[in-house]
């Protein structure tokens, strides 16, 4: 425990603004496997390669996929404060409610 | 007498703590502002699934949406956060001229997603689908229209960005933070408009 002052930053030292962490590779992979992933649900979707029953899960999992990826190489949640996650998670989080609460109540 | 001790407000030690920087604060406050725009989509997002079979006499989403212009607009906002990464890295390692030229090319292809956005809106208009056709209508337009309006931002943000430079000069590490800022919210749209693509596009095809 500190003495003389408000325990104000507990975690490890943050990554200073500004400081490269992501390298011109890491963003061009990200952006083919993100181009990739488009490419396979509009395919899928196009040319009617799968039924629907196994379509709309396969189009969900490659979105969250794609996001996952944006989140932690592009958005650098991956090296950043875990403070940032846990809020944009609670964001999540709050958005899904949201989805349930609003569905349901224009679904009545 | 000797000067008034002057605190800034920079990373001050505290005994074996710190304060945190107005960069921390600024990063935080945006991360805040994305998690609370999150829940807007969100509940825009659900009035759309719960609303798109209410068509009335408009078209349905399987007769007007056209993919093969939706998959251009996505692939062009995907090419446009590569761009903003690109931009962000040369600034981290100083590279100033390589900085503007990422920072234009972002711009341009965020303006000419908003582009093909008013194009297919415009197509749809002239299908019979307009805000007040059907529910449907006004679902889409509102979710799909945010969604530009918050390119749009992100491109005025980025040029403010690029009139700063070109007045103050290269972006020093001190300022820094105002580009990480913009890019921050530059990958958001982005991230929700995968959601979008795949929710009102993709879905809207098959169910």
């Amino acid at each position: 425990m500190g003495i003389g002052g408000p325990q104000l930053h507990t975690g490890p030292e943050p990554r200073p603004a500004g400081r490269a962490v992501g390298t011109t590779r890491v963003h061009l992979l990200v952006a083919i496997l993100l181009a990739a992933l488009t490419i396979v649900a509009f395919v899928s979707v196009g040319g009617h390669l799968l039924p629907v029953g196994w379509l709309i899960p396969l189009l969900l999992v490659l979105a969250a996929a794609q996001v996952c990826m944006q989140l932690l190489y592009y958005m650098r949640l991956k090296w950043d404060r875990r403070i940032f996650a846990l809020l944009f998670g609670g964001g999540v989080a709050l958005a899904v409610l949201i989805v349930l609460a609003v569905h349901a109540m224009l679904s009545l | 007498m000797s000067a008034p001790e002057v605190r800034t407000l920079e990373a001050t030690p505290v005994g074996p703590y710190r304060l945190p920087t107005p960069a921390e604060n600024t990063k935080l406050g945006i991360w805040v502002w994305l998690a609370s725009d999150c829940a807007l989509f969100a509940a825009l997002i659900a009035t759309y699934v719960s609303m798109h079979g209410h068509v009335g006499h408009a078209p349905t989403p399987q007769q007007l949406f056209d993919l093969p212009l939706t998959a251009t607009a996505t692939f062009v906002l995907l090419l446009s956060s590569l761009t903003m990464g690109l931009g962000l890295e040369a600034a981290q390692h100083g590279e100033h001229q390589r900085l503007m030229r990422w920072l234009v090319v972002t711009m341009i292809l965020g303006l000419a997603f908003v582009g093909l956005q008013a194009v297919e809106f415009t197509t749809y208009v002239h299908r019979g689908l307009t805000p007040d056709a059907s529910n449907f209508g006004a679902s889409f337009f509102t979710l799909v229209g945010f969604h530009g309006l918050h390119v749009t931002f992100g491109v005025a943000w980025l040029l403010s960005i690029f009139i700063f430079v070109v007045r103050k000069g290269p972006l020093g590490p001190r300022d820094l933070w105002r580009l990480e800022a913009a890019s921050l919210y530059w990958y958001f749209v982005d991230v929700v408009w995968v959601v979008i693509f795949t929710v009102v596009y993709l879905l809207g095809k098959v169910s």
